[in-house]
């Protein structure tokens, strides 16, 4: 998608062939706004972007790359919802549970097999990410840790916390 | 033909009252649900590989049951929260909107029916 990106900005600008230099964040996003500032140029006429030269531009998610906190902070968000499909299989669990020991052991056959293995632990490493991250916007709330360098020490801090967290887990259980 | 504002409709008339409930919510569920993950996690690991009695007995212990009941129940008002907050986010039709977010807040509703069915069975009946 990228590489597309490049090669649309690349095509604007003169149709010079696309340089694997600008595939870096940094180079695209001038590129972007080159794109967007050369108005005047003949293959943007009648562009939408050209009528309106010097609306400032923000990078756009295909071209600028999200940084580690910006990854970790859209990873809670989507193990928020995936969570919420483990939490209907352990509904699930508890009913079999509860009907007796032939369900019990139907469970336990079930939950031996390898691909349901994986989503277990799938979803206990997705249970520790969300709690330590949700760890973080707690501190975030009392008003601790804005700062950029501990944005990305926790970041670090909150990957391996999970990680480690699920192994102790791993081994224990 | 109506020509005022939504700003000047609502000025002068106070605060909607429940504006950071949810967010407040939100924050004691999940500060709850911290310490709570420690008898998930051991519930979970004895019902995986445990014999049958076992694990009953282990839930018939008040406190474990009541752990791993007070997680559901808190896992589910969580989620709903959370989810109200997503489908608020990305379904931009406020018809569909609405319906959504009931919709899950009742599936939510049901599951942790479902859930506290399950317990009180293995409880009260053993």
């Amino acid at each position: 998608m990228r590489k597309l990106v490049c090669i649309a900005f690349a095509i604007l600008k003169n149709n010079k062939p696309c340089d694997p230099l600008y595939e870096t964040n940094t180079r695209l996003h001038n590129l972007f706004q080159d794109g967007i500032y050369r108005h005047n140029h003949p293959s943007m006429a009648g562009n939408i972007m050209a009528s309106s030269p010097n609306r400032p531009t923000s990078p756009h998610l295909q071209v600028y790359r999200l940084p580690l906190t910006g990854l970790i902070s859209i990873a809670h968000r989507m193990t928020g919802v995936l969570l919420v499909l483990g939490l209907v299989m352990l509904v699930w669990q508890l009913l079999a549970v509860s009907s007796g020991e032939q369900a019990y052991l139907m469970m336990q056959s079930w939950l031996a097999m390898w691909p349901l293995k994986v989503i277990f632990w799938g979803f206990v490493y997705a249970l520790f990410f969300h709690l330590c991250h949700g760890v973080r916007h707690l501190l975030w709330d009392a008003g601790f840790g804005f700062e950029r360098d501990d944005l990305n020490r926790f970041a670090v801090i909150e990957l391996a916390g999970s990680f480690v967290l699920t192994a102790i887990t791993f081994f224990t259980l | 033909m109506d020509y005022q504002s939504p700003l000047a409709k609502v000025r002068g008339l106070g605060s909607a009252k429940s504006g950071t409930g949810h967010w407040w919510m939100q924050r004691v569920t999940a500060l709850a649900l911290v310490p709570l993950t420690y008898w998930l996690l051991v519930y979970l690991g004895m019902s995986l590989t445990s014999p049958y009695q076992q694990t009953l007995a282990w839930l018939a212990q008040p406190l474990h049951a009541v752990a791993v009941w007070s997680w559901v129940l808190l896992a589910c008002y969580h989620a709903a929260l959370g989810l109200q907050v997503v489908i608020e986010d990305y379904v931009a039709a406020e018809g569909l909107k609405i319906i959504a977010v009931w919709l899950v807040n009742l599936a939510f509703l049901f599951l942790a029916l479902a859930a506290s069915v399950a317990l009180l069975r293995i409880v009260v009946a053993g």
